[in-house]
């Protein structure tokens, strides 16, 4: 059952709209920055989604949950965003963000967190997208193969390969 | 790494969004919700079609909520847009006639006695059942296609098919595309408009997607009509594409598969026959003695004497290097292809025709060397600028200056941009009989909050127009160090125009 914001935002209300976007719009960047990886476009990602979606609320029709619709709307965008543009990495340091650990460790830390981005990097964007939708946004398998429009079985693969790679890295 | 660490490092990750963004989309959405015009739309006016030798533009309104563009697609509904960082001077000089400063004009005069031409000179649609908007192209005619065009087939109802996502486009003969361009197989019902075009060696035929928006043109190829028979494909070996395993139905569109599935990177051989079942092709295969059927989507073809999951092919092309930042060109599609070779942007590689599927991503095949080939990500490439140009890009990452030489007809010109901050792109962009440049400084427009007043637009408009159907190619780009003596050199017999500190 939708909440009376969802449904003033299916209705159209555009304050209704702002507000529910910025409740849910860091676990979307998650989406968006998984498939793009550049903090840029990650911008340019979720702005064309919420544009799109906004445009789109008569395609609607209330079987996934709203949430559930936007997440699959902007990983569709991010994923036109990355066959369209081209992969375009940022190797800056500073997108590491406020994460970046301090202390005597930290040179060695921030060499590990640059490899593990880049093994991260490396990865294929759909499984990359599965592994940050259950491991790192707690989606579980069902719902993150709504999300990305796959079945379960393949969620679980995706997830699965993702953290091979990673544990291959860790071992090297 | 537990899954927790692992957890927590993927959320630090998530970038904050920059200054702006909200702003930003809520513009957007107060615009789409019609609460008032589309920015675009205030900005189509009349333009005149002035030869100007020199533009200084000076006559500069702060604003808020300058639009950000992004994909080239949004650079078409840019052009009546022209966004300038604070500072820029722009100086247009004719290469085979140094004197002509007579010919000075500034912007913030208006522009010389013309009649004006009108801004969205859009021809009518085709079929003349579709009216464009006022921020899009319309659609193309029959006159534009002129050559490209074929005979028609008949209307009818036709789905997208194969194994890969397909990119449709507003125009078959450039490369503009709308957004939501891109296609599944099986997710949409076309219906074809009839119209055929021939672009580049591919077939193109135009469908309607959405009654309410303007037809898109989509390979022919990669897309079958309903309820007709479907060709047989030779038979040949595909490979398990999806992750995990995929099920072998017994028969096409049965859910129902028994106990006989396929892992991810099998062979199996097809026996050519396919099947068109709610919209979705499936393929009939050999799998442990029995025919079966699978999905298309689930398998690609394979090349079984190279290994590898190949693409209908395309005409060999020629690829310009686009906007993927230096382009790599590897010993294998895929991720994990070892690094053979490079091209920079604007560079031209060529290709064989042959493409392949790896990692979720169309790969092109191209040729390195004599003899020698690489691969590189088809979004990286695109086809260089034609007569009726679609764009090409330059960056002044970094530097202070930027010099583009533009050619149209047998004249030159060399504008030179004294920036503020990167101006990433620069397309060439058609609207109505003139061809205009669309200067879009990513980042800094949004900083300083610059318009472009119609006296700025008809200027820049005016210095780039040649003739009654103009064209300009970007033939030249360049960056360069930003002292006076040498902008001056470059600029030639214009000292005296100013350029920032």
């Amino acid at each position: 059952m939708s909440s009376d914001l969802e449904r003033r935002v299916l209705a159209g209300d555009v304050a209704a709209f702002g507000a529910y976007v910025r409740q849910h719009d860091h676990r979307l960047r998650g989406v968006a920055w998984a498939v793009v990886r550049d903090s840029h476009r990650t911008d340019d990602v979720m702005q064309t989604a919420y544009e799109k979606a906004f445009r789109s609320f008569d395609t609607y029709d209330g079987r996934a949950a709203l949430s559930t619709w936007l997440h699959s709307i902007v990983y569709r965008t991010a994923l036109d965003e990355l066959r369209y543009e081209g992969r375009r990495r940022h190797d800056d340091v500073d997108e590491i963000g406020s994460a970046a650990p301090t202390g005597p460790d930290a040179a060695t830390s921030a060499v590990d967190r640059l490899e593990l981005e880049s093994v991260l990097d490396g990865l294929n964007p759909a499984d990359r997208a599965a592994l940050t939708l259950t491991v790192g946004l707690g989606h579980s398998y069902d719902e993150a193969a709504e999300i990305l429009g796959e079945r379960r079985g393949t969620i679980a693969s995706r997830v699965s390969r993702a953290r091979e790679r990673l544990t291959r890295w860790e071992q090297s | 790494m537990n899954d927790d660490e692992l957890g927590r490092f993927l959320r630090d990750e998530i970038p904050e969004p920059d200054d702006g963004y909200w702003e930003e989309i809520d513009a957007r959405i107060a615009a789409e919700a019609g609460q008032r015009p589309s920015p675009v739309a205030d900005l189509v006016t009349d333009v005149g079609q002035t030869d100007v030798d020199v533009i200084r533009l000076t006559d500069m309104r702060p604003i808020t909520g300058s639009p950000r563009s992004t994909l080239v697609p949004r650079l078409v509904a840019m052009a009546a847009a022209l966004v300038l960082v604070a500072g820029i001077a722009v100086v247009v000089t004719r290469s085979d006639d140094p004197d002509t400063s007579t010919d000075v004009a500034e912007s913030t005069d208006p522009a010389p006695d013309t009649d004006p031409a009108p801004a969205t000179d859009e021809p009518a649609p085709g079929d003349g059942s579709l009216q464009p908007s006022p921020d899009e192209p319309a659609p193309i005619t029959d006159e534009e296609l002129g050559e490209a065009l074929l005979d028609p087939i008949a209307p009818g109802e036709y789905v997208v098919v194969g194994a890969a996502t397909v990119e449709a486009k507003l125009n078959p003969i450039t490369d503009e595309a709308g957004l939501d361009a891109f296609f599944e197989p099986g997710d949409d019902v076309l219906s074809a408009t009839g119209r055929r075009a021939l672009y580049q060696g591919v077939e193109f035929v135009e469908m309607i997607v959405d009654a309410d928006a303007k037809p898109l043109w989509f390979p022919a190829g990669a897309v079958l009509q309903i309820g007709e028979t479907l060709p047989t494909l030779e038979g040949s070996q595909v490979e398990a594409w999806e992750f995990g395993s995929i099920l072998l139905s017994r028969a096409p569109g049965l859910a129902d598969a028994g106990e006989v599935s396929a892992s991810a990177g099998e062979l199996l051989e097809a026996t050519g026959r396919r099947a068109l079942v709610d919209h979705r092709e499936w393929l009939q295969i050999s799998a442990a003695g029995e025919r079966r059927w699978v999905l298309a989507t689930e398998v690609v073809p394979v090349d079984a004497a190279r290994g590898l999951e190949t693409l209908s092919p395309i005409a060999s092309a020629e690829w310009e290097v686009g906007r993927g930042g230096e382009l790599e060109i590897l010993d294998r599609p895929g991720f994990d292809g070892t690094l053979v070779g490079g091209a920079e942007i604007g560079g031209i590689v060529s290709g064989t025709g042959v493409r392949a599927l790896a990692d979720g991503l169309e790969w092109y095949e191209v040729l390195i060397a004599e003899g020698q080939v690489g691969w590189v990500m088809a979004n990286t490439v695109q086809a260089p600028d034609t007569i009726l140009g679609s764009s090409r890009q330059c960056y002044a990452d970094g530097a202070d200056v930027l010099a583009i030489t533009f050619s149209g007809d047998a004249e030159t010109f060399t504008g030179v941009f004294a920036v503020g901050d990167s101006v990433e792109a620069v397309a060439g962009v058609r609207l109505g009989a003139d061809f205009l440049v669309a200067i879009e400084p990513i980042g800094a427009a949004e900083e300083a909050g610059f318009e472009v007043g119609q006296e700025t637009w008809q200027a820049f408009a005016a210095g780039f127009s040649i003739g009654e159907r103009a064209f300009l190619e970007i033939v030249e780009c360049r960056t360069v160090q930003s002292t006076v003596d040498q902008l001056d050199a470059l600029v030639g017999t214009y000292p005296d125009v100013p350029f920032p500190d």
